[in-house]
């Protein structure tokens, strides 16, 4: 062993460091307890000799030093000493020593002292390195758990289906915890989403989380194919076969998830969800621009083995933004210091809930960055994100769309079929006319009906009546009225102004109108050879 | 939407041809985006446009913005190749008094 001598007497000095040399042992010499210090801080010595009494630093300033600092290793500090009082000794033990020597040095006692001290540095080690590989062990279960959770709890939304469009946006936090999230497609019209929180954190949550989720699909499977009454069942009915399968189970291991279950239906253009205490789902009305925060419609699973679970629905309208999100998104903390919380995420949402999915969750993510300063990235923060595109099929005789630029294709190529259709004698040019009119009309109301924002419900209507082929939009936003648009320039020195006088010069009749919450444009064309 | 502007012909003008099917609110933006760096390449320019089969007031308006960059530099700018749904927007806001407007693209050079 490599052992540090401190002494300011050399001939004592000497005599013990011929002592540990003849028992194999590397001695390092310090003269004064400065020297031993210094010594001390560019090698971390296991075993030292300290003479009570020196220069610069005494023997005890040496030993305070020593246990004050922090160290990967610990250090056996044995002090040579000339005092036999109980009192001194008392002190230095107290100071941190581990053992003494007396003066004149003892062979004998040497020898007992040093094997004391290597087995105590040995047990130490021993402890050191357990607790290493427990920690090791430790670290790895939570890579497993992070594992369980990107892998089993976390599943990839479906990007597109007709009904909905979805974005997801998952921050785990250092520690592995039971959130999860997944989709079922029923075909094209439905989606169901469901995310759910599990109560604490570790690899139980995270595995109380899979079971949860295993169970939900194992539920949605024995109801679709159940011999009494198959078929897709009712979010509430789904859950209330959850709660039969692992209530009990969950109120055994004292453990209770939030979850929320939301079913998308582009038929009837509905949203049907049980709320078991998660978040309140935040609901962006396209139309009026509005945020809602949806009731939560029951207790967590786990609290109640009696719960009845009672579903709501109410109406979507296509461009509506659904959020589901976890508590780590309302505990940020403002700047001013108060907790975001649901109303506060809410209101956030409103400005921002027209944007592009993409854009909105990076939004959503720089919020967090902001909200996190001088908060403990504690929780996992989940915002799932779905913009109801609705079925943008001809139903009730209107096309429903969000529109953004990029849909105006869309609307051209229904009001095309619908005039091929309807048998009114159109000549190509004419058709081309219908369409020229129909593209800056609702080119105009992407654009202009809410400043700054990209996208808006949109129903199209276009059938004939009679000899005359009739196009309407609808859409929510600012009104229009055309006698505040001056007369083209058109000699080509401006580069703007030609929308409304295209629609004029193109159909016969072009009326703008607002109808209490929506505008509406009627566009009238007959073909001239009728 | 993909828009691109292709040099097909270099010579005393440039023949850009615009490469989609139309021209835009939705793709008006990434439009002027490729065509401007190409309108310093030279003074007198064609902008083919046979493969255009839909223009709305936008995609005019950039047209038209076209053409006073390349007029404010003392250069030409000729049009060809219309689609008959594109000449008849031209000629419904009568653009076809301040575009000169060829066939194809060699009358438009020849002249």
């Amino acid at each position: 062993m490599r052992i540090l001598v401190a002494d300011d007497d050399v001939l004592s000095a000497d005599i013990l460091i011929a002592s540990l040399r003849s028992m194999n042992h590397e001695v390092v010499f310090a003269s004064n307890g400065g020297e031993a210090w210094r010594l001390l801080q560019q090698e971390p010595f296991r075993l030292v000799i300290l003479d009570w009494v020196m220069p610069e630093m005494d023997g005890m300033e040496v030993c305070r030093s020593i246990r004050a600092r922090q160290a990967n290793s610990y250090t056996y500090i044995i002090l040579l000493t000339g005092r036999t009082d109980r009192k001194d000794r008392l002190e230095a033990l107290e100071g941190g020593a581990d053992d003494f020597l007396t003066k004149p040095l003892d062979n004998g006692e040497l020898v007992a002292r040093l094997n004391v001290a290597n087995r105590i540095l040995e047990t130490e080690e021993a402890v050191r390195r357990t607790n290493r590989e427990l920690q090791q062990a430790r670290q790895k279960e939570i890579e497993l758990g992070a594992t369980i959770q990107k892998r089993l709890l976390y599943s990839p939304p479906p990007r597109t289906t007709n009904a909905i469009e979805t974005a997801s946006l998952s921050i785990p936090s250092q520690y592995v915890d039971g959130d999860f999230c997944d989709f079922f497609a029923h075909g094209n019209e439905i989606v169901d989403v469901f995310v759910g929180d599990v109560m604490g954190k570790g690899v139980p949550a995270a595995m109380v989380g899979a079971g949860v989720k295993t169970g939900l699909q194992r539920c949605m499977i024995s109801l679709l194919t159940s011999a009494i009454d198959p078929g897709l069942p009712s979010p509430e009915r789904l859950l209330q076969s959850l709660d039969d399968l692992v209530c009990a189970e969950l109120i055994d291991l004292g453990t209770f998830l939030t979850l929320c279950y939301a079913r998308f239906d582009s038929s009837d253009d509905s949203l049907t969800y049980v709320n078991c205490g998660h978040p309140k789902i935040v609901l962006w009305d396209s139309l009026s621009g509005v945020c809602r925060l949806l009731d939560t419609t029951n207790v967590p699973l786990g609290f109640s083995d009696a719960e009845s679970y009672e579903q709501r629905t109410g109406r979507l309208h296509p461009g509506d933004l659904v959020l589901f999100y976890s508590d780590g998104v309302t505990d940020l903390k403002l700047p001013n210091g108060k907790r975001l919380g649901m109303k506060g995420f809410a209101d956030w949402v409103e400005n921002r809930a027209h944007l592009p999915l993409d854009e909105f969750l990076s939004e959503v993510e720089q919020l967090r960055e902001g909200g996190l300063v001088g908060l403990v990235a504690g929780d996992d923060f989940t915002c799932v994100a779905i913009r109801y595109r609705g079925a943008e099929l001809v139903k009730d005789d209107f096309l429903h769309l969000w529109a953004d630029t990029g849909s105006l294709k869309k609307v051209r190529k229904h009001v095309k079929e619908s005039a091929r259709n309807a048998n009114l004698g159109f000549t190509d040019a004419e058709i081309n006319e219908l369409l020229l009119a129909v593209q800056e009309a609702a080119s105009n109301a992407v654009r202009h009906s809410r400043p700054g924002q990209k996208g808006i419900p949109i129903k199209v209507k276009a059938e004939a009546q009679n000899d005359t082929f009739i196009v309407e939009l609808r859409y929510p936003g600012n009104p229009f009225d055309l006698r505040d648009v001056p007369e083209p320039v058109l000699d080509g020195t401006k580069e703007g102004g030609f929308g409304i006088s295209i629609i004029k010069k193109c159909v016969d009749d072009v009326a703008y109108s607002f109808q209490g919450d929506h505008n509406l444009v009627t566009l009238k064309k007959r073909a001239k050879g009728s | 939407m993909a828009i691109s502007v292709e040099i097909v012909y270099s010579g005393r003008a440039l023949v850009l041809k615009v490469q989609a099917d139309t021209l835009e609110t939705d793709n008006v933006a990434a439009f002027r985006a490729a065509i401007t760096p190409l309108l310093d390449k030279s003074a007198h320019f064609v902008i083919d446009l046979s493969e255009v089969e839909f223009m709305d007031s936008t995609g005019l308006g950039s047209m038209l913005s076209c053409l006073r960059i390349v007029k404010s530099k003392g250069g030409s700018l000729r049009l060809c190749s219309l689609t008959p749904e594109v000449k008849q927007l031209f000629e419904m806001v009568m653009m076809d008094r301040v575009f000169e407007i060829f066939d194809t693209p060699d009358q438009a050079l020849a002249k």
